[in-house]
């Protein structure tokens, strides 16, 4: 899966999530103002209903631990060795970016290592439409890193993803990330 | 018009908490719909500005707005449930009186100072990026709310504790306050048993009230020691002297930091609001909650929850451990949808078992509450997750679809709810206009519902929150929804306020605060 799918499924489900439960009260609501002999199973229902609950719990991330992939590359960051690797810095409300710029092929592993010099930043990438591909914080004293594997050619652009006063809006760098399809040279 | 002489002390000191907080919430509204603007690109604010006004605006919305309208309504109902006296009334007039100064300074220190490292102030940006008059405005602000706050607990538990000669011994009241009695009930029912605690001591409105009153001194502690530690930077920074700011390590402040910010959200919002819905429909049908042990042991169970799911905040933090980041960002945080659905389906039922039901106020406006965590609740597990976070992680998504949804529609709609059910046993008077009640109920759900989720879409889309996009078209058509949206939530809030106010009369209103040169006479104006 990747993130615009992912994006699509996520737009369908709330979708989908707002209508149901505007509906639900819609008929719940009719059934409350109109007399009416309660089921003696509403303890069952409530049983029912709490094991539903449970079961949403558990089960959505162990869905998206199966599903998502970079669930994955989280966990196993340490040892995934990157087909190639760049080191970022962020200073006074600047990306430095690496000498050469940042150029991947389409399904390679990469590895982004980013630094602040002064404030708590964000490393947000992002499509030419405007969606996340992905994001990670950025403590200053820490290295924070990410692994991450681009499944779509294009040009990525590049946007601090957290606030670190009013300069912050000049943390952007447009069509900064080229990526190369597989066949492209 | 409403005569003030009618009024006992407790119900003076309630309607001034009301009137405060609906002020408050006035301008967060103002806040709100300035800083629409700017995101329908109308150059109303410049950057430093705009920050500001969003640093102020949850500063006055949650601990101005809500915390006071929280506040006013359980000093009135508290003592009245547990039919016992409030504690101290002069601690609650010294209650308001402190909480709006000091929400009044942090508004201060935004809106003429420019204080805008946002209500998240990670560690460095509050002290490099502001001055020293700002800071020290902005922490003495903050240490007053959690002053003010301290002292709401303490007259609460005061009240609530208070024993005469013969009652039972205070150990047995603070395991039913606890919800164990709750636990002993199942337990005992599982092994065939009869219910150990028939009638517990402590009713269940004011067992989730006094829960959600543990995480609100938790989080008031952890708030205020912060605020002095900016007030120390300050009187350094005023004095000339920078202090170094790697005192203090950026991941360990931030846990500290979101572990007692996220109790706002458990104490305040879930459980406050899960004792709300119990006491409305217990008030509305006049019968106990269905199957209220288990209401019971849920809000002891939140209790440790909610203890243990700070990390979901730092879920995109890739130097916060790993199995921290799943088990308490991810398994734990998982179980606040079961502890929320349990008083969803109890509130519900209750509700359900004493059909017919006629739709009064109170209870239209306890249901939107209802559907406004139905639909923020999910939306917050959804992003508590390694996977989802990576592209939901402060988008417009986790502020529209989660924060707004659950504080404009599931929030405020239950302290609606309470607001429309005290109004008559405050002031002995009804709301004046029913249809003007109606407008404002429809407006908070249809522009509460559709504010948030224009902002959550936006977000699905990849628009961040805490972020300025002049001049970029990208997601202006999810900000035009937004704005719209937002104008009808902002008439419905002018529509509230023009009915309170000619239900109390402005004399009266004034009088609560100011001694008028005609308030002798002004008793005999009573209608």
């Amino acid at each position: 899966m990747n993130v615009l799918s992912l994006a699509l499924y996520l737009r369908i489900f709330y979708a989908a999530l707002v209508l149901i439960v505007v509906s639900l009260m819609v008929f719940y609501v009719r059934g409350l103002t109109t007399k009416g002999e309660t089921s003696g199973r509403l303890k069952a229902v409530f049983y029912g209903w709490l094991g539903f609950l449970v079961a949403v719990a558990i089960l959505f991330h162990l869905l998206t631990a199966w599903q998502i992939p970079w669930v994955r590359w989280e966990i196993k960051r340490a040892e995934i060795v990157p087909n190639r690797e760049f080191a970022l810095n962020a200073k006074q409300h600047r990306f430095t970016l690496p000498a050469g710029g940042l150029k991947v092929r389409q399904g390679e592993v990469v590895k982004f290592k980013v630094t602040s010099s002064d404030l708590t930043y964000g490393f947000g990438v992002f499509h030419e439409s405007g969606a996340m591909e992905f994001q990670m914080q950025v403590l200053p004293g820490h290295s924070n890193e990410i692994i991450w594997i681009f499944k779509d050619p294009g040009k990525y652009s590049i946007r601090s993803t957290e606030y670190a006063g009013p300069e912050t809006e000049q943390m952007y760098l447009k069509d900064s990330i080229t990526v190369l399809s597989g066949e492209e040279k | 018009m409403i005569s003030l002489k009618e009024l006992n002390p407790l119900q003076k000191v309630t309607l001034r908490f009301v009137v405060i907080a609906l002020l408050f919430y006035g301008l967060t509204v103002i806040e709100g719909m300035m800083m629409r603007a700017v995101q329908v690109n109308i150059p109303l604010l410049e950057a430093e500005h705009f920050f500001a006004v969003l640093n102020a605006h949850p500063i006055v919305g949650i601990f101005g707005y809500s915390f006071m309208l929280v506040m006013g309504a359980f000093y009135f109902l508290v003592p009245t449930f547990t039919k016992k006296e409030l504690y101290s009334v002069f601690l609650a007039e010294l209650n308001w009186l402190v909480m709006a100064a000091g929400t009044g300074i942090v508004w201060l220190s935004s809106f003429i100072f420019h204080y805008s490292a946002l209500y998240t102030n990670y560690w460095p940006l509050p002290v490099i990026g502001s001055t020293g008059v700002s800071l020290g405005l902005y922490a003495l602000g903050i240490l007053l709310i959690m002053i003010g706050i301290l002292i709401f607990c303490f007259n609460l538990f005061a009240t609530v504790f208070h024993r005469e000669p013969g009652d039972k011994p205070l150990s047995t009241l603070i395991i039913s306050a606890f919800g164990l009695d709750g636990f002993v009930n199942i337990f005992n029912r599982f092994r065939g048993r009869p219910d150990k605690v028939v009638e517990p001591d402590v009713p269940l409105p004011i067992v989730a009230i006094f829960r959600g009153t543990i995480d609100t001194v938790l989080d008031a502690l952890v708030l205020g020691s912060v605020a002095i530690v900016f007030l120390v930077y300050a009187f350094f920074k005023l004095k000339g002297a920078t202090l170094p700011t790697t005192w203090l390590d950026p991941l360990i402040y931030k846990n500290l930091y979101w572990w007692g910010l996220d109790l706002i959200a458990d104490g305040l919002v879930l459980i406050y609001v899960a004792g709300t819905w119990y006491l409305l429909a217990m008030i509305i049908t006049g019968r106990q909650i269905f199957m209220q042990n288990f209401a019971r042991a849920a809000l002891f169970v939140e209790l440790v929850v909610s203890w243990f799911v700070w990390s979901h905040h730092l879920l995109s933090d890739q130097t916060q451990p790993v199995m921290m980041r799943i088990f308490s960002g991810e398994m734990i945080t998982a179980f606040e949808l079961v502890t929320s659905g349990i008083a969803v389906f109890l509130t519900l039922a209750t509700l359900w078992q004493a059909r017919p039901l006629k739709m009064t106020m109170p209870l239209k406006f306890l249901l939107g509450g209802i559907v406004g965590f139905g639909l923020g609740v999910p939306a917050g597990i959804l992003q508590a997750d390694l996977g989802m976070n990576r592209i939901l992680h402060n988008t417009q998504w986790v502020i529209g679809a989660h924060a707004h949804m659950q504080i404009l529609v599931g929030l405020s709609c239950t302290l609606f709810a309470a607001l429309y059910a005290i109004f008559p046993m405050v002031t002995k008077r009804e709301v004046k206009s029913e249809f003007l009640s109606n407008v404002h109920f429809w407006c908070q759900m249809v522009g509460g519902i559709g504010m948030s989720v224009a902002m959550g879409f936006a977000g699905l889309n990849g628009m961040l929150r805490r972020t300025l996009y002049m001049g970029d078209p990208t997601y202006l058509q999810e900000m035009y929804f937004a704005a719209f949206f937002g104008t009808i939530l902002a008439i419905g809030y002018l529509v509230m306020m023009y009915n309170l106010i000619s239900t109390i009369g402005i004399p009266s209103l004034i009088s609560l605060f100011i001694r008028l040169p005609w308030s002798k006479t002004q008793s005999n104006i009573a209608s």
